[in-house]
């Protein structure tokens, strides 16, 4: 059941008139049997696992808030990281240590080892396990209070417009909003939604899949027989298309929630108007980016062992990001890139003195910031999106190729201007006004324009082949 | 009223707005959706003809039928009872099969109420379009231009699977701004952007290469018994027709199976046979001369069946 897919919107439809017409403790029963319908529809035989993640982890969190002897604390937040862990390991890499084993194997001259069994990746396990753990690691830290109330906490768990991809929630924000009456939905929540989900509609239906099109063609030919031009245009649309499609997913995600009530956190901020690595991640996948910060880069040492540590735990922090979003070494060499970058952008503000770079501050340094940034990034996006390291070797090689005109880079590059111009330009509109959703105090005839564009726009030039969100597969 | 309201409700004006407009320039759209409206007429043509005592012939396909079959090589294979002009007619939608003929043919010819009917069917077929399989333009095509009214519930409830394509046949019969969302795209970039055509044929080739699963064709025919069922003349007064393409090919077993218990004819020959590959200008549609070879074929078939064969030749 996707966000773009009419299936969802009536489950929603049916979802909104009935959640609206119960009390608090019924609305919270309601969603959660909602949500575990919506799972359900991917593959019903993973609705055991997320119970067993959810009743393991209420019972590990209830523990530690009952235990006095620190033991006994560190016991159980060590058996909730195996356990949610190990489930992780065996669901999504397996497959890959499988894989590198019996490599390992074939060049000993070995036999390879055949366990007699395929292992499908649950929808969603990566996002629901982090918030799992987040909240277990958060009751042994004392940061939040232990839920006692099983159904409350399963819907925390599972709550569904951010089950499958983000995003990723901390329980002292989503589980205190579940434990309590939410607002009722006034027209200004109801104004918020709306245009979430009509821009996060756009960004997933117009742009990404659009730019899917075009993506998919140049990281699926042999890249001996494109050209430099061509395959920068193929670069710059898979950029496109997983911002459009990450982004838009999220944007649906909260807009839903917010006609329920609820508030999940911004997950996207205009990331490609970042000018600097750490900018970026602050603005990309903001949900992981800060659990990663508060789970595993400062309990590494953070900034606390002097620059060289810092470092380190930078690189290392992106590097097992890297991993979270998928069993593959692409990802892995994803994530070292941007540790690597992160790291050394570190060592730059330091000879240059803060993060408020004097040549940032000047308009040309600014915009020479934001496309470099861009840029860099988008080599980043080559090793994520290739089949394999070699892949993304030859495509990075095939750059400094002839750079010709052709049918493909004329077609291409005209769709990217009608598709992504109009949104760039109202991205850098909210950009000057440091403001996600100034869209939502204009006048009602100003928000109609908007719609309009955003309805012709879904309803006419959707994609020829609509594609599957990037991140359910994570 | 609420500001939200006000935006809602402007939104909901303007798509009404938008969509009258369309339907006033809908013959506009294609070649395909002119074709498609122009079926509308069919009846009243098979009536006229009656009128005016002359026979009507039907032919009913898609653009192999268009290309394969010659009117003028086939109107002398059926005689008028006045001796006028014989009328062939064609039920023939571009990319359509076996869902979208039978839907068309019985929003045409309802069997709920008495009606002219035509005095020769000829149903023309490549290897796959008369087995069951998924609709073929989508429900969409079908929803907006060829089941009737009457039908709409049966065909939602029991010819479309899925609750995605349920929800898009629903609104394709309620809004032709949505059932020919797809034609806007090309109209626009045909034009408008340089290449177009070229690339948007490489990248969906590359992208069916790799991505689409082959359409599961079943081995059953039940459309077609619900199509033969309808057609409400005589069986011997039927054709199926195997329309050449550049590779020989048999029909289905389980078409053959339905055909034989109907009592209707089926003339294979002209799919199993080879033709020359210059028969196929485009590679897929028999040019104009071998239609004429073609046709010549299927008339001297319709008539052996209709009993003219005599008639003619004295």
């Amino acid at each position: 059941m996707w966000f773009n897919s009419f299936s969802f919107w009536l489950f929603l439809a049916v979802v909104l008139l009935t959640y609206h017409r119960l009390g608090h403790r019924l609305q919270n029963r309601f969603l959660l049997l909602a949500s575990y319908f919506f799972y359900g529809c991917w593959d019903w035989r993973f609705l055991f696992l997320i119970l067993f993640t959810t009743a393991f982890e209420f019972i590990s969190s209830g523990k530690i808030a009952a235990a006095t002897e620190q033991g006994i604390r560190k016991r159980w937040v060590t058996a909730s990281l195996v356990v949610e862990l190990g489930i992780l390991g065996v669901f999504k890499y397996f497959g890959f240590f499988l894989e590198e084993l019996n490599r390992t194997l074939g060049a000993l001259g070995l036999e390879h080892w055949e366990p007699g069994l395929r292992i499908i990746l649950p929808a969603g396990i990566s996002f629901y396990t982090f918030q799992a753990l987040s909240y277990t690691i958060d009751v042994y830290r004392g940061r939040t209070v232990a839920s006692r109330n099983f159904p409350d906490f399963a819907l925390f768990i599972s709550f569904f417009p951010q089950l499958v991809a983000g995003p990723i929630e901390r329980s002292h924000h989503l589980l205190r909003q579940v434990e309590n009456p939410r607002p009722r939905v006034s027209e200004a929540l109801f104004r918020e939604g709306l245009y979430l989900v009509m821009t996060g509609l756009f960004l997933k239906v117009v742009i990404a899949d659009n730019m899917a099109w075009l993506a998919n063609f140049v990281f699926g030919a042999n890249p001996a027989e494109l050209n430099g031009a061509e395959v920068l245009l193929g670069i710059y649309a898979f950029s496109f298309q997983i911002y459009g499609d990450f982004a838009g997913y999220s944007a649906i995600a909260i807009g839903v929630s917010k006609w329920m009530g609820f508030d999940l956190m911004e997950n996207f901020r205009r990331p490609y108007f970042a000018a600097s690595p750490r900018e970026f991640w602050q603005r990309w996948h903001i949900s992981l980016s800060s659990w990663l910060r508060d789970y595993l880069y400062i309990p590494l040492g953070g900034n606390r062992g002097g620059e060289g540590m810092t470092r380190r735990n930078l690189f290392l922090t992106m590097v097992i990001g890297g991993l979270w979003h998928g069993a593959a070494w692409t990802f892995v060499i994803w994530g070292a890139f941007h540790g690597a970058w992160l790291a050394l952008h570190r060592v730059w503000v330091n000879r240059i003195g803060g993060d408020n770079e004097w040549w940032k501050r000047a308009r040309s340094g600014k915009v020479f910031a934001v496309v470099s940034t861009f840029h860099l990034v988008c080599v980043g996006w080559v090793f994520f999106r290739a089949d394999s390291f070699r892949h993304a070797l030859e495509l990075l090689g095939s750059l400094s190729r002839e750079w010709l005109v052709t049918d493909f880079l004329l077609t291409g590059s005209s769709l990217m201007l009608f598709f992504l111009g109009p949104w760039l330009t109202f991205e850098y509109w909210m950009e000057r006004h440091q403001d996600s959703k100034r869209v939502t105090t204009l006048g009602w005839g100003n928000r109609y324009i908007l719609y309009l564009y955003i309805v012709l726009m879904l309803l006419f030039f959707a994609a020829p082949s609509p594609v599957e969100f990037i991140y359910f597969q994570f | 009223m609420k500001p939200e309201s006000k935006l809602i409700l402007a939104l909901a004006v303007t798509l009404l707005l938008l969509e009258a407009g369309l339907r006033g320039i809908e013959s506009l759209l294609s070649a395909d959706v002119r074709q498609m409206l122009a079926q509308n007429e069919i009846p009243d043509k098979v009536r006229q003809a009656e009128a005016e005592g002359r026979a009507s012939i039907l032919v009913i396909g898609n653009s192999l039928a268009r290309a394969g079959i010659i009117p003028e090589e086939i109107a002398g294979s059926v005689l008028s009872p006045k001796g006028g002009n014989v009328e062939v007619l064609y039920i023939t939608p571009d990319a359509s099969g076996i869902n979208e003929w039978t839907a068309a043919y019985r929003k045409g010819f309802p069997n709920s109420r008495e009606t002219v009917r035509p005095d020769f069917v000829i149903i023309a077929t490549g290897p796959g379009h008369l087995a069951d399989q998924p609709l073929a333009t989508g429900p969409e095509r079908l929803s907006a231009y060829h089941v009737a009214a009457e039908e709409r519930w049966e065909v939602l409830t029991n010819w479309i699977p899925t609750l995605g394509e349920r929800c898009r046949f629903v609104l394709a019969g309620i809004s032709r701004l949505f059932a020919n969302r797809e034609r806007v795209r090309p109209l626009l970039f045909y034009g408008l952007v340089p290449g177009y055509e070229v690339t948007a044929q490489r990248l969906n080739e590359s992208g069916i290469a790799t991505k689409r699963p082959a359409i599961k064709i079943h081995q059953t025919a039940e459309r077609l018994e619900l199509l033969l069922d309808s057609l409400g003349i005589p069986p011997e007064r039927v054709l199926i027709a195997a329309v050449p393409l550049p590779d020989p090919y048999e029909l289905p077993a389980a078409v053959l199976e339905v055909a034989g218990s109907r009592k209707v004819a089926v003339y294979s020959k002209g799919g199993s046979s080879s033709w020359p590959s210059g028969a196929f200008p485009d590679g897929y549609h028999l040019g104009r001369d071998f239609g004429t070879v073609f046709s010549r074929q299927l008339n001297e078939q319709i008539r052996k069946q209709m009993g003219t064969a005599d008639d003619a030749d004295r």
